[in-house]
C-alpha cells in the first residue's frame, strides 16, 4: 500500500470508530436537554425542539446532593487510584523480576478476586466493615476499592515491567544502587507510560464502580454512580436528570484522562539508555 | 556523558513527581471535605433516619418533614436507597444491632423477607391506638395488605391496585364502551388493532412479567395457591382460560411493552397509541403530567374486567414501617403518625402520591376532583387481593417471569394457542411445586 | 528475513523470548521481593482473602437474610441444588459465549485502532482522545441507555433500521440471540477503549528503528505487524486479554441494565445467577455456592495469569 493510501485508510477507520465512540454520547448530550415527553417520542430528534436548562438547574438545587456526590467520587477515586499504584508497582515488579516467597498463593489469590462476582466479597465486608466501624466512610470505599482494583493494576504493570531492558537495572545493581533506589531512581521513570495507563483505568473503574458503594455505603457517602442510579425509580427512569448528571460527570474524566493520556504518549524510552 | 545523564535523570524526576505529587493533593484534600461533611450518625431519641425510596410518595414525605420537625424537634434525615436494593440493605442492616433505619419505605413484595427476616417491627397496636391515624378509616383489604401472618408490620404508605386504563380519544373514536368482561375486553382490543392502533398492553418481562399474568389470571377467578394452602394452582381451568387471553393479546401489545412491565407498559400508554392497559393507579401521575406524557385529559381509569365474582384484582402499593433495631422507635411512630394523618393526605396528592386508601377519601371532594380515578380506586381496591406473603416470592416471581418470557419469544400462532397456555401453566406449575417444596404455610 | 531487520530485532531481543532471566539471584533476593509484595498482601488479605473466606464458610450454611431463625450449616447441599443443576451450566455457557465473543470483537479491532493510532498523523490526539471517551461513563448509565436505544419502539436502532429498510422492526431485546448480540456489541463499545489504549502504550514502547529497518528492507505492513509488532507486544497483548477475559466472566453491570438475564434466560450469565440468588431471594448461602463454584471453575485460569507475570 503506498503512503497516501495508507494514510487514507488509517483517517477512514479512526473516523469511523470515533464516530461509533461519540454517537451515544451526542444522544446522552441532546436528551439531556429534553423533557421526559421528548426523550421518549419517536422518531427520536436529534437536536430539542425546545430545549430545557430544568435538567441542570434541577442537579443543583437545594439538597440536590449532586455536588457533595462529586466531590465524594472525586476524593474517593483519587485517592485509591494513588493507592493502588503505590502498593501494586512494587509488586509487580517483584513478580516479574525477583521470585518473591509467596508469588503462586498471591497470583492465585489476584486470579480469585478477577474471577469471582463482586456481591460475594460485598456482603462479607457489609458485617466486617460495621464490627470495625468504617461502614459508610469514604476510607472504606476507599480501600475496598484499592483492595479490588489492586489485582487489575499489578497485571497490567507486569507487563510493563516485563517490557523493561533488564541490563539497565543490572547495571544499576553494579553501580551498588540499593533495591529502593533501584525501583524509584531506574525503573520508575522507565515505566511512566505503564504507571499513567495504570492510573487511567483505576481511577476510572473507581470512579464508575457501582455495586460496592451501594452495600458498604450509601446512606450519606454517596459517590456519583448513587446519585446517578437514585434516577432509575420504581416506577420510570428519569431519563432527563440521568443524562444530565452523566454529561457533567463526564467533563472533569475527560480533562483527567486526557492530562493523564500525555504520559502515555512520552512513552518508555525516557531513561533508558543504549549503549 | 554521565553527568549530563544523571543530570537528566534528576530533572526528569523532579517532572515526574509533580504529576503524583498534584494527585496526592487532591486526593487529601477531597477526603477531607468529603470525609467531614459525609459522616452521618443513626438515631438517638432526637432524630430519625428514614429510609426511601425515589418515588412522589417519598418527595410528600421530604415535603412534610420540616412541619413536623417544628412540631417536636425531632429531626428527620431521608436516606434514598435505590429500589432493586432496597430491600438487601434493610435486612443487612438490621441484622447488625444499633444499625437499623427508624423509618423503612418498601413494596408489598418485600414484606414476608422483611418481616421475617426480623427487620420490622409490630406496629399493630400503636395503630389501632392512634385517633389521629383512625385506623378504622382504613378499608379491610388494605388494612390487611400490610399484615403479615396477622401481625400489622407497616402502615399503606400508597394504595396502588390495578384497574382498567383506557384511552378516550380513541375509545370515542371507534365508538367503544370501558369493557366489564373479558370477551368484552378481547373484542375491544381487535376493534383497535383492526384501527391501526394497539389493543392491550401487557408486560412480558423476564424480570417482572409474572405480575402482568397473574393479575390475569386473578380478574378470571384464579389464584396462584389453592385456598390457603401451598399447592400451585395454576393449572386450574380459570387460570388457564386467562393465560390462553394474555398470550393471545401478545400480538396487539407494543413491543417495548412486551419486554418489561408496568413502567414500560406505561411508556407505551403514554404515547398514545394504546387503546388500553390493566396497569397499577399509581401510574397515573406519570400519565396526567405533560412533561412525562402525551395524553394528559385523554384517559381514564375503570374497573378492569372480571370473568365473574371469583375475580380479584392485584393490591399494590408503597407500605412504611419502623425498623425492629430503631434507637428511637417512640420518635419514629410519631413521624408515622403525622405523615399518615388525615389531614396530610392532599400533601400526598399535591407531591403526584397516590394516597393510602381511606374510606373516607370518598367524601372529600378536592381529593376526587384531584384524582378522577379514585371511584375506580375504590372500588378495586373492595376486590383487591394481595399476592401471597412468603419469602418464597420474589423467586417465584422471578422464574415465572422468566418462563413468561420464553413463551412470549415463541410468538405462538392463534391455532397454537391452547398448547401454548398449557404448556406455559404446566411448567410454571412444577417450577411452584419445586420452589415450595418442603413449606408448609402459605 | 533481509539482514538489516534480522540485525535490530536480536540486538533489542524479544522480550518473554529471551531465557527468563533468574535476576541477580538468591535466597536475599525471594525475601526483598517478598517485601515488596507485602503492602498487596496486606490489602488484599483484608479485602478479598477474609470475605472469600467467609463466602466459602457461608457456601456451606442456608444462611438467608429473609430467614427467622438461626444460620444452620447444611453442608453440600447448596452445591447439589445450585450448581449440578441444568440452569447452572446453561448459564456457564452464556458466560462462555459472552466472553469469546467480545474477545473476539475486541482484541482485533483494538489491536487496529492502536495501530493506527501509533504513528504521527494529524489530529491524532484527537482522535485519541474521542475513541478513549466511551471508557469514561458509568457502566450503569451506558447500560441504560443502550437499553433504551434498543428499544423497540423508541429507539434509535429502529430508527437506523427503519431508514435502511422500512419494514424492519427489529426488537434486539426480545430475541434471544440478538440480545446475546447486544450484549457483546456494548461491552466491546465500553471496553474497546481500555484494549486500545493499553496496546497502543505496548506499541510506543517498540523502538522506532525496528520499524525503519523493516521500512529498508521493504516489508509488507503483515510482516511487519507478525514480525515486530506482535511479538514486542507479546506481554501487554497478553495481560490485556487475560483482564478482559477475567472481567467479562464476572461480568454483571451490563447484563444487569440492559436484559436483565432476559429475554427467557438467555443472557442470563453466572454473575447474574449469583447476584439473583443474594439480592432478589436473599439467598447468600446459595449465592455463596454459586461464587465458589465460579472460582473453581475458572481456575485453570490460574496457569494464564501465572504465565502473564512470569519474567
Amino acid at each position: 500500500m503506498t503512503a497516501p493510501l495508507r494514510a487514507s485508510a488509517r483517517y477512514l477507520l479512526l473516523s469511523v470508530a470515533a464516530l461509533a465512540a461519540i454517537l451515544p454520547l451526542l444522544w446522552t448530550l441532546s436528551t439531556s436537554f429534553k423533557t421526559q415527553v421528548q426523550t421518549q417520542t419517536y422518531p427520536p430528534a436529534i437536536i430539542p425542539g425546545h430545549p430545557t436548562l430544568s435538567n441542570y438547574t434541577g442537579l443543583f438545587a437545594a439538597g440536590g446532593g449532586f455536588v457533595s456526590s462529586a466531590l465524594t467520587s472525586v476524593a474517593v477515586a483519587a485517592a485509591a487510584t494513588v493507592l493502588v499504584l503505590c502498593v501494586a508497582f512494587p509488586c509487580a515488579y517483584a513478580l516479574v523480576r525477583m521470585r518473591p516467597h509467596g508469588r503462586r498463593a498471591l497470583i492465585l489469590v489476584i486470579m480469585l478476586a478477577q474471577t469471582v462476582p463482586a456481591i460475594v466479597f460485598v456482603i462479607p465486608l457489609y458485617s466486617l466493615s460495621l464490627k470495625v466501624g468504617l461502614y459508610d466512610t469514604t476510607v472504606l470505599l476507599v480501600l475496598v476499592y484499592a483492595g479490588f482494583l489492586t489485582p487489575f493494576a499489578t497485571i497490567l504493570l507486569t507487563a510493563f515491567v516485563r517490557r523493561l531492558p533488564v541490563e539497565v537495572e543490572e547495571a544499576a545493581l553494579v553501580d551498588g544502587a540499593s533495591r529502593a533506589k533501584l525501583l524509584l531512581r531506574v525503573v520508575l521513570p522507565m515505566m511512566r507510560g505503564g504507571l499513567a495507563t495504570a492510573a487511567i483505568f483505576a481511577a476510572l473503574y473507581a470512579w464508575n464502580e457501582f455495586l460496592i458503594p451501594v452495600i458498604l455505603a450509601g446512606d450519606f457517602t454517596r459517590p456519583l454512580t448513587i446519585f446517578v442510579a437514585s434516577f432509575v425509580t420504581q416506577k420510570t427512569i428519569e431519563w432527563g436528570p440521568l443524562t444530565a448528571a452523566v454529561s457533567l460527570i463526564l467533563l472533569p474524566v475527560v480533562v483527567v484522562v486526557l492530562s493523564l493520556q500525555r504520559h502515555l504518549v512520552t512513552g518508555l524510552t525516557a531513561g533508558s539508555i543504549k549503549g | 556523558m554521565e553527568q549530563s545523564a544523571s543530570a537528566a535523570r534528576r530533572s526528569g524526576r523532579a517532572a515526574r513527581l509533580k504529576v503524583p505529587l498534584a494527585v496526592v493533593a487532591v486526593a487529601t484534600a477531597a477526603l477531607g471535605i468529603a470525609a467531614c461533611s459525609g459522616s452521618g450518625s443513626h438515631g438517638g431519641g432526637n432524630s430519625i433516619t428514614v429510609a426511601v425510596s425515589a418515588s412522589p410518595s417519598a418527595t410528600a414525605l421530604e415535603a412534610l418533614a420540616p412541619a413536623f420537625e417544628k412540631k417536636t424537634g425531632i429531626k428527620v434525615s431521608f436516606v434514598n436507597l435505590p429500589y432493586a436494593q432496597l430491600a438487601a440493605k434493610v435486612l443487612l442492616s438490621s441484622r447488625e444491632p444499633g444499625h437499623g433505619y427508624d423509618v423503612i419505605q418498601f413494596d408489598s413484595p418485600m414484606l414476608a423477607s422483611l418481616a421475617n427476616g426480623g427487620a420490622l417491627a409490630d406496629i399493630g397496636p400503636q395503630a389501632r391506638r392512634s385517633a389521629s391515624y383512625d385506623y378504622a378509616d382504613i378499608p379491610t383489604q388494605v388494612q390487611q395488605y400490610a399484615q403479615y401472618h396477622g401481625t400489622t408490620y407497616a402502615l399503606p404508605l400508597s394504595t396502588e391496585p390495578y384497574i382498567l386504563w383506557y384511552n378516550t380519544r380513541l375509545f370515542s373514536k371507534l365508538g367503544l364502551k370501558p369493557p366489564t368482561t373479558w370477551p368484552q375486553y378481547v373484542n375491544d382490543a381487535k376493534k383497535l388493532s383492526a384501527a391501526g392502533f394497539y389493543g392491550n398492553d401487557s408486560g412480558f418481562g423476564s424480570q417482572i412479567g409474572a405480575y402482568y399474568w397473574l393479575e390475569t389470571i386473578y380478574l378470571y377467578g384464579g389464584s396462584l395457591f389453592s385456598g390457603s394452602t401451598c399447592t400451585p394452582a395454576l393449572s386450574s381451568p380459570a387460570a388457564q382460560a386467562a393465560t390462553r387471553t394474555y398470550l393471545s393479546l401478545l400480538g396487539s401489545t407494543p413491543a417495548t411493552a412486551v419486554n418489561g412491565g408496568g413502567n414500560e407498559m406505561t411508556t407505551a400508554f403514554t404515547q398514545g397509541n394504546v387503546g388500553q392497559m390493566i396497569n397499577a393507579t399509581g401510574y397515573y401521575s406519570i400519565m396526567a403530567d405533560p412533561s412525562q406524557s402525551k395524553i394528559p385529559g385523554k384517559f381514564a381509569g375503570a374497573l378492569p374486567p372480571t370473568a365473574g365474582p371469583q375475580g380479584h384484582t392485584l393490591l399494590f402499593g408503597w407500605l412504611i414501617g419502623i425498623g425492629k433495631n430503631s434507637s428511637a422507635p417512640s420518635s419514629a411512630w410519631k413521624f408515622l403518625q403525622f405523615a399518615l394523618a388525615k389531614s396530610n393526605t392532599s400533601t400526598f396528592i399535591a407531591k403526584g402520591a397516590p394516597p393510602a386508601a381511606r374510606t373516607s377519601l370518598l367524601d372529600d371532594q378536592a381529593a376526587t376532583k384531584q384524582l378522577p380515578y379514585l371511584p375506580a380506586l375504590i372500588g378495586s381496591a373492595k376486590i383487591g387481593v394481595h399476592l401471597p406473603y412468603i419469602t418464597q416470592m420474589p423467586q417465584i416471581i422471578t422464574s415465572l417471569s422468566q418462563l413468561l418470557s420464553q413463551a412470549a419469544t415463541r410468538h405462538p400462532a392463534a391455532s397454537q394457542l391452547g398448547q401454548a397456555a398449557n404448556a406455559l401453566t404446566s411448567a410454571a406449575d412444577s417450577s411452584l411445586k419445586s420452589i415450595m417444596s418442603g413449606v408448609d404455610s402459605c | 528475513m533481509a539482514t538489516a531487520l534480522a540485525k535490530v530485532t536480536s540486538r533489542a531481543g524479544a522480550p518473554g523470548g529471551q531465557a527468563p532471566r533468574r535476576a541477580q539471584g538468591g535466597r536475599a533476593q525471594r525475601w526483598a521481593g517478598a517485601a515488596l509484595t507485602g503492602p498487596v498482601w496486606v490489602l488484599l488479605a483484608a479485602v478479598i482473602l477474609a470475605p472469600l473466606v467467609v463466602a466459602i464458610y457461608t457456601s456451606l450454611t442456608n444462611d438467608n437474610l429473609a430467614a427467622a431463625g438461626p444460620t444452620q450449616f447444611v453442608g453440600g447441599q447448596n452445591y447439589h441444588s445450585q450448581v449440578l443443576q441444568g440452569s447452572f451450566w446453561q448459564s456457564a455457557g452464556i458466560t462462555v459465549i459472552i466472553m469469546a465473543g467480545s474477545l473476539l470483537v475486541q482484541i482485533p479491532v483494538g489491536y487496529v485502532l492502536a495501530r493506527a493510532l501509533l504513528h504521527p498523523l494529524r489530529g491524532r490526539a484527537a482522535f485519541r482522545a474521542v475513541i478513549a471517551l466511551p471508557m469514561m461513563l458509568t457502566p450503569v448509565a451506558v447500560g441504560l441507555m443502550w437499553r433504551f436505544f434498543a428499544d423497540p419502539d423508541l429507539g434509535v436502532i429502529r430508527a437506523i433500521a427503519a431508514g435502511l429498510h422500512t419494514s424492519s422492526n427489529p426488537n434486539l431485546l426480545g430475541t434471544p440471540w440478538e440480545a446475546l448480540v447486544l450484549i457483546v456489541v456494548v461491552n466491546s463499545w465500553i471496553n474497546i477503549p481500555f484494549v486500545t489504549l493499553v496496546l497502543l502504550a505496548g506499541m510506543i514502547g517498540i523502538e522506532q528503528e525496528l520499524f525503519e529497518a523493516a521500512a529498508v528492507d521493504g516489508a509488507g505492513w503483515f510482516q511487519v505487524e507478525r514480525r515486530i509488532t506482535i511479538p514486542m507486544l507479546g506481554p501487554a497483548l497478553a495481560a490485556c486479554c487475560v483482564l478482559r477475559m477475567a472481567a467479562d466472566y464476572r461480568m454483571f453491570d451490563l447484563v444487569y441494565t440492559i436484559t436483565q438475564g432476559g429475554p427467557g434466560t438467555s443472557t442470563l450469565n453466572l454473575s447474574m445467577l449469583a447476584y439473583q440468588q443474594s439480592m432478589v431471594y436473599f439467598e447468600i448461602g446459595r449465592a455463596c455456592a454459586i461464587a465458589v463454584a465460579m472460582a473453581i471453575l475458572a481456575l485453570p485460569a490460574y496457569w494464564l495469569f501465572a504465565k502473564v507475570t512470569r519474567a
